[in-house]
């Protein structure tokens, strides 16, 4: 047990300089990426793959992970994409709304546009960040 | 059929000569018998359980598309292809998943 404590204190640290040398089995590697696919942590996947040599016995496996990764990574564009034209909908249904000079018509549009324009960066920036991972993961 | 009966001293005396005789094997040609076929079955097992978590990770993906109620069999085949357009061993295994479920389903 003692010796059980110990190891799993000391794995968290090391995991991390272990994977980045890419000389752990590539199962291992596939597996931490696909759990890792499993949340939705696409950074995380792309830097597995790209550290993990894929070594004979593997490398379909491999191959066909990288090609899993790519798959959501893409559908969660389309996701983020389907989400920024409807954002950008209402920015400009509250942009039209504009018009009106009462200031008790227009607060609540205000405060609605500035949570919509948030939204649409953020989902701006997830985006370009999937975009960059995609590119990654085709030349892997 | 006739009942087995189990005994202890011959499971003992089995697992003796089995014991001589890798420690023979091994004093004779130096190969490590017993570890090499446990590290045969182990691999085996890790390969069949790799291949699982691939296919759960499939299954799991293909249910993670987005679907519209009123999709049908065609515009979801539409969509893949759009997706896997350069992905030719995903798009192989999403559609012998789904030809498998459309059986199941007529059956």
């Amino acid at each position: 047990m003692g010796l059980g404590a110990l190891f799993r204190i000391l794995k968290r640290p090391l995991r991390k300089t272990l994977e980045q040398t890419g000389s752990l089995p590539t199962r291992y590697y596939l597996r931490r990426i696909l759990e890792s696919l499993d949340r939705d942590n696409i950074g995380e996947a792309v830097r597995l793959l790209s550290v993990s040599r894929g070594a004979l016995v593997d490398r379909s496996r491999r191959e066909l992970v990288r090609q899993q990764v790519l798959f959501r990574c893409r559908v969660l564009m389309k996701r983020h994409d389907r989400r920024i034209r409807s954002i950008e909908g209402r920015i400009e249904t509250l942009n039209r709304g504009g018009r009106f000079p009462w200031r008790w018509f227009r607060k609540i549009p205000a405060e609605r546009l500035v949570r919509y324009e948030n939204l649409l960066s953020l989902e701006k920036q997830a985006q370009s960040l999937l975009e960059k991972y995609e590119r990654e993961l085709r030349n892997i | 059929m006739e009942k087995r009966e189990l005994s202890f001293p011959g499971a003992l005396v089995g697992a003796l000569i089995g014991l001589g005789a890798e420690i023979a094997i091994s004093e004779l040609t130096g190969i490590d018998l017993i570890t090499g076929i446990l590290e045969i079955i182990g691999a085996g097992f890790g390969l069949i359980r790799i291949d699982r978590r691939i296919y759960e990770s499939t299954v799991k993906l293909l249910k993670g598309m987005d679907v519209e109620p009123d999709d049908d069999y065609q515009n979801v085949l539409r969509r893949i292809d759009t997706l896997t357009i350069d992905l030719p061993e995903l798009r192989q295994s999403f559609l012998k998943l789904m030809e498998a479920g459309l059986r199941a389903k007529k059956a």
